[in-house]
C-alpha cells in the first residue's frame, strides 16, 4: 500500500485514526436461498447476521441530532427509541441526505442472545442422537486459521503422525476457514470457473509440491530402512532427501503412482489447493470400505470434519455472536440457591404443528428460530387439545395447533443446550428436553407464578384457615422485578 | 368556564386511579390557595376544611360536585423527605465509584466558544470539518481543498481548512480593529444561535432569517429612516447629528461572514457589486468563487459552524478589544467617513457664517452706539469650539456595547423578513 | 435539492483591485471613493488563489501498464492496510457489527492515548473489532517474521478472552446483585415479548375483522343469488322437491 509508507501530514495521519474512517465498509449479506425465491419471503425479516455497523450516540448528541456524521439526523426519527441504535447506509447521497436506518433489530436480538449465556459448539453430526459431547468452537486445535508450514506439506504415509490422523482425525480437516472452495457446494459453473481461473494457473506450483512430497517420503524411507539396518546411528544425522535432486524420471513415476491411488491423490489436491473437507459418509464414489480393509493405509477423509456434510460455516463458528467457551458452570437463585440446570427461557411457538403437514413446530428462542429436539422429549407428544396442567405430562398447549384464544400467543419455557452457526452463516440454537421444576423458578423470578411466597404464607397462617395457594391467578399486567415476584413480597403478610 | 368542566370531569377520573395521582391532579386544579397539605383524598372533606370559620371561603364547584368518596387509609406524602434522602444519597455517593472524564458535550462550544488560537486539527476533525460531499456532487473549483474519498463522500484536507480558517479569522480580527461593521449570516435552521453568539462576540450584526434581496443595492426604498447612531472613537454616542442621520443613507457592512453560501447566493452577489469582502464556508459542492475568502469545511454540520462561528467570533472580540485599548492611548484606527465629514465641513462653514453675521450684527450695534464693549458671543464660540472638538474623529458605528443589540439598521433587516 | 450548475463569479475576489481602480480613477472628479475600512486589510491578507487546477494527493500507486493517464485531476479513494484486516474480521465474525459503536468524535486525540503494544484493552476505548485490526497492525508492523494470518490469529484469540470475560463478568455480577437485594427491570427478552404480543393482538383483531368481512360477503353473495333468482321458479322447484321426497317417503321400500 503506497500510503502506508509514504510519509504523509498531521492531518492525513489523524484522519486515518479517526473514527468515521475506522467504520468498517459493509459486509456480503447473507447468501439468500435460491429454493425459496419461489416461495413466500418476508421483505420485512431480520437478516441473518448484521452487515452494516450499529452507531450510537450520547445522549446529549442524540437530542441535537448529532451521530458524528455529515450532518444531524433528523430527531423525529432518532429520538423515539430507548437506545440510540443507527446503521448508516450512505454518509452523503446524491440527494443530499444521510442514508440510515434503525439498527435495533440486530442489537437488540444480540442484547436477548445474551441473556440466555448460551455458548457456541462444534455442530454435532446429525445422525447421532441425544445428549453429544459438546465442543466449544474457541478450542485451540480447531480455532486456527493458519497451519504450519509443515503441516501443510501432506503427511508421509505410514509416519507417526500419519497414525495420529487415524486415531484422532486430521487437525487440518478440523478448522473452520479454507482457501480453497467448498467443493460439494459449488455448481457446474461456479466449479469450471474455479478450475479455469485458480486452479489451471498452478501446474508447475503443484509439480514442486509433488516433488517435495517425494523428497519427503524417500528420506523417510531411507531413514526407517537406516535405523533398522544399524540402530547406533540416528536418522536425523543424515541430510534429508532434497526436492531439487528430483529427476523428472522420479516425478514421472510417482506421478503415475498416484493416479491409480485416487484416494491419496484427492489428499494431495485437497492439501495443495487447501479445499474444504468433503464428507464421504454417503458418497458412492469414493470406495470407503474398501479403504478400510487395506492394512496400513491412512486416510485424511476417514475422520470427518464437523463441517463437511454441510460446507464450512461463512463467519466464524460463533459468528461473533457469543464468546463463552462452555455451558457448565451452575446459576445461583437469590433464595434457591445453585439451581442444577440452567433458567429457562420463555419461548413463543411461532408454527405449531398442523395435524395435515405433520410438519415440525418452530420455536422462537431469544429472537431465533429454534426446531423441537429431534429425540423423544416432551414436544414430541402429538397429542391434540393437551390439558394444561403444570406438572403433567400431556403436552404444550398451543404447539400443535394453533389456538387463538391465547392472549399474545402460544408459549413455552424452553431449556436451551447450546448453538451453531450453519453453512449460510444462520445461527440454530438446539433445545433440549424441558424442565418443569426449573420452569417454575424462571416463573417465579418474572412474576407469573408464585411458589415461595405461597409457600410461606401457608406456612405462616393458621392452619384451619389457610388458603391453597395455586389458586391466585396471576394477571400480566403485574411489574417485573419487584419485590414479590421475587416470592418476598408475601412475606410480611401485606396483601398486594 | 371550560376549565371548570374538565375539573369536573376529569377530577372523578383522577380519584378513581391510585391515591397520589390523584392528589396530584387536585392540587393542580384547585384556584383557592389551599395552606398545608392535607394528606386526605376525599374532596368533601378538603372542602370542608377549606370553609373554617376562620376562613369562609365558597368551596369551588369542583368540591361542591364531587361526590364523597369511600374512605381509604391514606398513606402520608413522602415526597419531599424522599426527594432529600435521595439528594443526601447523591451526595454522599458521589466519590464512589469510576470518575468519569468530561470531553465533549455538544453545549461545550457556546460555553467557551473556541479563539483561533484553540484551531487544532484535532478539534476541526472531531467537529466533522472534514466531511464533503457525495463524491458524484462536487465542484471541481474545489479540488485544491480536497484530500481524497472517504465512504463515497470528499474529505477535506483538514490542513486546508485551517490555514483559511486562521486567514479568515484574521480578516475579520483586523476588520474589527479598524471599526469595520461585520455581519454573519446563517440562514440554515439550527444555526441562530452560532450566528448570534458569533455576532454578540464580535460586536457585529447577525442574520438568520431570509435576506431581502435588494437590502444592500436597492437600500434606500428597503432600509428607509432605520435608527443609527454616530459614535466616537469610545464607542460613546455623540449629539448633534440629527440633521444628518435623517437623509443620510442606509449602512452598508464592511465584511460578511456566510455560513451558508448556497442559499445566500443573491446576498453574495450584492455584496460583490457593492465592493463587500465576504467570508464564507465552502462545501464540496459549494462554487468558492462566490466569496472572497473561502473557508473549505463541512457546511452541513451544526457542531463544525459552531465552531467556525465562534473561532471567527473571538476573532473579532479581539480585535474589537485592541481597537478601544488603542482608542484610550488616544490612537484612533479609523477615518471619518467622507459623507460625515462633508456634513460637519458643512456645519462648522455654517457656523462661522452664524459668527460672522452675529459679529457684523454687533458692530453695526456699537455703531449705532451700543452698550457692550465686548461681543457677546460667548456662548455660541465655546458650543462651536465643543461641536469642533467632538467632530475630530468621529464614525457612525454600531452601538453594540449590549450584548444583544445589533446594528439598528441590520435589525431592520431581520425583522422584516420575520 | 437539485440545484443548477454554480454561476462562476469573478468580482468577489477582485473587490481590492476594483476598488483601487475607483480610488485612482476618478469617475467623477470632484466626487472622491473614500478608502474603504477592510481596504488596508484585504491588501495585507489576500484571498488564495483558487481558479488553478492542482494535482490531486495519490493515494494508490501507479500502474505501470496503464498507457492514458486517467482521472488524472479527480481525488482518488483513500484505501488502508486495514480496511482489508477490518473486511476480515467483520466478514468472520457479523455480530460484532452489531455492538454499538461511538462514531462521533469527542475531543480527536484517540489515537494519542492508545498503546497498541500493550494489549487490546485501551483507555476510553471500549473493546470492539477495532481494537483487533489495530492491535494487529501494530504487531505486523512490529514483530518480525509475523504474517498477517498469525497476527490475526493471536490477536482473534486474545479478544475471544477478554470477551469471554466481559460476558461472565456480566452473569456473576447480575448474580452478585441479586444474591444482595438488588432488582432489575424488565429483561430484553421480556421487552420483546411484551411487543410482539401486541402486534400478535393486533393481527389477530386484524383477521376477525377480515374473517367477518369475508362472511359478510358470502352472506351478501347468497342472498343476492336468491333476489336475483325468479322467486316463482325456485318456488317450483322448493315444490318439486317436496313432492319427490313425499313420493319417496309414500313409497314402501322393496
Amino acid at each position: 500500500m503506497a500510503s502506508t509508507q509514504r510519509a504523509v501530514s498531521p492531518g492525513a495521519a489523524l484522519l486515518r485514526s479517526s473514527r468515521l474512517f475506522s467504520m468498517p465498509a459493509p459486509i456480503a449479506p447473507p447468501p439468500g436461498d435460491m429454493s425459496q425465491a419461489t416461495k413466500h419471503k418476508s421483505e420485512t425479516a431480520t437478516a441473518a447476521f448484521p452487515t452494516h455497523l450499529t452507531v450510537t450516540t450520547p445522549s446529549t448528541s442524540r437530542m441535537v441530532g448529532d451521530w458524528g456524521f455529515k450532518r444531524p439526523l433528523p430527531l423525529k426519527t432518532t429520538t423515539k427509541s430507548t437506545f440510540p441504535l443507527v446503521r448508516v447506509k450512505k454518509v452523503d447521497s446524491i440527494e443530499h441526505v444521510t442514508d440510515f436506518q434503525s439498527a435495533s433489530d440486530h442489537t437488540i436480538t444480540l442484547e436477548k442472545f445474551r441473556e440466555m449465556n448460551l455458548s457456541f459448539s462444534v455442530p454435532a453430526p446429525k445422525d447421532r442422537q441425544g445428549n453429544p459431547t459438546l465442543i466449544s468452537v474457541f478450542e485451540e486445535s480447531r480455532d486456527f486459521t493458519t497451519p504450519a508450514p509443515s503441516n501443510l506439506l501432506a503427511t508421509p504415509k505410514g509416519s507417526a503422525s500419519a497414525r495420529a490422523i487415524k486415531n484422532d482425525g486430521d487437525p487440518l480437516s478440523l478448522r473452520w476457514k479454507f482457501r480453497g472452495p467448498w467443493l460439494a457446494g459449488m455448481t457446474d459453473g461456479e466449479f469450471d470457473r474455479y478450475i479455469a481461473k485458480s486452479v489451471r494457473a498452478r501446474r508447475s506450483e503443484f509439480r514442486q509440491f509433488l516433488r517435495e512430497r517425494l523428497a519427503a517420503e524417500k528420506t523417510a524411507d531411507r531413514n526407517s530402512s537406516i535405523s533398522e539396518q544399524d540402530a547406533s546411528t540416528p536418522a536425523h544425522a543424515i541430510p534429508p532427501v532434497k526436492a531439487d535432486s528430483i529427476t523428472e524420471e522420479e516425478l514421472l513415476e510417482y506421478t503415475r503412482g498416484l493416479r491409480g491411488d485416487r484416494h491419496e491423490l484427492f489428499n494431495l489436491v485437497s492439501r495443495f489447493l487447501d479445499l474444504a473437507p468433503v464428507s464421504n459418509a454417503d458418497s458412492h464414489l469414493a470406495p470407503n470400505m474398501l479403504g478400510h480393509m487395506i492394512p496400513d493405509k491412512a486416510y485424511d477423509l476417514y475422520r470427518d470434519s464437523p463441517y463437511a456434510s454441510e460446507g464450512p460455516p461463512i463467519t466464524h463458528p460463533s459468528a461473533g455472536l457469543s464468546y463463552l467457551r462452555t455451558q457448565a458452570f451452575m446459576e445461583n437463585h437469590p433464595i434457591y440457591g445453585p439451581q442444577k440446570s440452567h433458567a429457562s427461557v420463555k419461548a413463543r411457538i411461532v408454527t405449531p404443528r398442523f395435524g395435515v403437514t405433520n410438519q415440525n413446530p418452530k420455536i422462537g428462542v431469544g429472537g431465533f428460530i429454534a426446531n423441537i429436539p429431534s429425540h423423544e422429549t416432551q414436544f414430541s407428544s402429538k397429542r391434540r387439545h393437551a390439558v394444561s396442567a403444570v406438572g403433567s405430562n400431556d403436552g404444550i398447549p398451543g404447539l400443535n395447533d394453533f389456538d387463538p384464544s391465547q392472549e399474545g400467543g402460544a408459549k413455552v419455557y424452553v431449556q436451551v443446550q447450546t448453538a451453531n452457526v450453519d453453512a449460510t452463516g444462520k445461527v440454530q440454537i438446539r433445545l433440549s428436553d424441558r424442565d418443569l421444576e426449573t420452569d417454575i423458578v424462571q416463573k417465579e423470578l418474572v412474576g407469573e407464578c408464585d411458589t415461595f411466597g405461597g409457600a410461606v404464607k401457608e406456612a405462616a397462617q393458621p392452619k384451619p384457615r389457610s388458603q391453597p395457594s395455586g389458586e391466585r391467578r396471576y394477571t400480566s399486567n403485574r411489574t417485573f422485578g419487584s419485590a414479590p415476584n421475587y416470592g418476598l413480597g408475601n412475606l410480611g403478610g401485606r396483601d398486594f | 368556564m371550560i376549565i371548570r368542566e374538565f375539573g369536573v370531569r376529569q377530577g372523578r377520573k383522577a380519584l378513581a386511579a391510585p391515591l397520589r395521582r390523584g392528589q396530584q391532579c387536585m392540587r393542580a386544579l384547585s384556584t383557592e390557595t389551599s395552606g398545608t397539605p392535607v394528606a386526605t383524598a376525599d374532596p368533601a372533606v378538603e372542602a370542608a376544611l377549606q370553609t373554617s370559620p376562620e376562613n369562609p371561603t365558597v368551596p369551588s364547584l369542583f368540591a361542591r360536585t364531587a361526590k364523597p368518596t369511600r374512605r381509604r387509609p391514606v398513606a402520608p406524602d413522602t415526597t419531599k423527605a424522599d426527594w432529600e434522602t435521595a439528594q443526601q444519597l447523591r451526595h454522599n455517593l458521589r466519590n464512589v465509584g469510576a470518575q468519569v472524564e468530561h470531553r465533549y458535550s455538544p453545549s461545550d462550544v457556546f460555553r467557551n466558544p473556541p479563539g483561533p488560537k484553540d484551531v487544532t486539527l484535532e478539534l476541526l476533525m472531531a467537529s466533522q470539518a472534514h466531511m464533503g460531499h457525495h463524491a458524484s456532487v462536487w465542484n471541481p473549483a474545489n479540488a485544491r481543498y480536497i484530500y481524497g474519498i472517504r465512504q463515497g463522500i470528499h474529505i477535506i484536507s483538514l490542513e486546508q481548512t485551517a490555514a483559511h480558517l486562521r486567514r479568515a479569522a484574521r480578516v475579520v480580527e483586523e476588520v474589527a480593529y479598524h471599526g469595520g461593521l461585520i455581519l454573519f449570516v446563517g440562514t440554515r435552521p439550527g444555526q441562530t444561535q452560532i450566528v448570534t453568539q458569533a455576532a454578540r462576540l464580535a460586536k457585529a450584526c447577525h442574520l438568520f432569517t431570509k435576506w431581502t434581496p435588494g437590502t444592500i443595492t436597492n437600500s434606500d426604498k428597503i432600509l428607509p429612516g432605520l435608527p443609527v447612531e454616530i459614535v466616537n472613537e469610545h464607542d460613546q454616542p455623540v449629539g448633534g447629528f440629527n440633521q444628518h442621520l435623517m437623509d443620510r443613507r442606509a449602512l452598508v457592512p464592511d465584511l460578511v461572514v456566510c455560513l451558508n453560501p448556497l442559499e445566500n447566493f443573491t446576498m453574495l452577489r450584492e455584496c460583490s457589486q457593492a465592493n463587500v469582502p465576504t467570508i464564507g464556508i465552502v462545501d464540496t459542492n459549494t462554487e468558492p468563487t462566490w466569496v472572497t475568502y473561502a473557508i473549505p469545511a463541512n457546511d452541513d454540520s451544526l457542531r463544525c459552524l459552531a465552531v467556525i462561528g465562534s473561532v471567527l467570533g473571538r476573532a473579532g472580540e479581539a480585535g474589537q478589544k485592541r481597537r478601544m485599548e488603542d482608542a484610550k492611548n488616544g490612537k484612533v484606527t479609523w477615518d471619518t467617513p467622507s459623507e460625515i465629514k462633508q456634513f460637519m465641513d458643512i456645519q462648522q462653514k455654517r457656523a462661522q457664517w452664524t459668527k460672522r453675521a452675529a459679529e457684523e450684527e454687533a458692530a453695526t450695534k456699537d455703531k449705532s452706539g451700543g452698550l457692550n464693549g465686548k461681543p457677546s458671543s460667548g456662548s455660541a464660540t465655546k458650543d462651536s469650539e465643543v461641536f469642533d472638538e467632538s467632530m475630530q474623529k468621529l464614525q457612525m458605528e454600531v452601538d453594540a456595547a449590549t450584548a444583544d443589540d445589533v446594528s439598528p439598521q441590520l435589525r431592520k433587516m431581520s425583522r422584516r423578513t420575520d | 435539492m437539485v440545484r443548477g450548475p454554480a454561476q462562476r463569479q469573478i468580482r468577489p475576489a477582485r473587490v481590492y483591485q476594483t476598488v483601487t481602480t475607483l480610488m485612482e480613477h476618478r469617475i467623477k472628479p470632484r466626487l472622491a471613493v473614500q478608502q474603504p475600512v477592510w481596504y488596508k486589510v484585504v491588501e495585507s491578507i489576500p484571498p488564495s488563489e483558487i481558479l488553478t487546477r492542482p494535482f490531486p494527493p495519490q493515494h494508490r500507486q501507479p500502474n505501470p501498464r496503464a498507457r492514458k493517464a486517467s482521472r488524472l485531476f479527480q481525488p482518488q479513494k483513500l484505501v488502508y492496510k486495514e480496511d482489508e484486516l477490518r473486511k476480515k474480521f467483520y466478514t468472520d465474525h457479523p455480530w460484532e457489527l452489531a455492538r454499538p459503536r461511538m462514531i462521533i468524535e469527542m475531543d480527536g486525540k484517540d489515537a494519542l492515548r492508545c498503546d497498541w503494544s500493550k494489549g487490546l484493552r485501551q483507555p476510553g476505548m471500549p473493546l470492539s473489532g477495532e481494537c483487533v485490526v489495530q492491535r494487529q497492525m501494530y504487531l505486523m508492523e512490529n514483530v518480525p517474521g509475523i504474517t498477517e494470518d498469525t497476527a490475526y490469529d493471536q490477536v482473534r484469540k486474545e479478544f475471544y478472552k477478554l470477551r469471554q470475560e466481559e460476558e461472565i463478568e456480566r452473569r456473576i455480577a447480575q448474580e452478585e446483585a441479586r444474591m444482595v437485594g438488588a432488582y432489575f427491570g424488565q429483561t430484553f427478552q421480556q421487552v420483546g415479548m411484551k411487543l410482539e404480543d401486541q402486534q400478535f393482538e393486533r393481527w389477530k383483531r386484524w383477521a376477525t375483522r377480515e374473517i367477518e368481512k369475508i362472511q359478510g360477503e358470502q352472506t351478501a353473495a347468497y342472498s343476492s343469488f336468491d333476489a336475483s333468482e325468479d322467486p316463482e321458479a325456485a318456488d317450483l322447484d322448493v315444490d318439486s322437491l317436496r313432492e319427490d321426497l313425499e313420493s319417496t317417503a309414500n313409497t314402501p321400500p322393496a
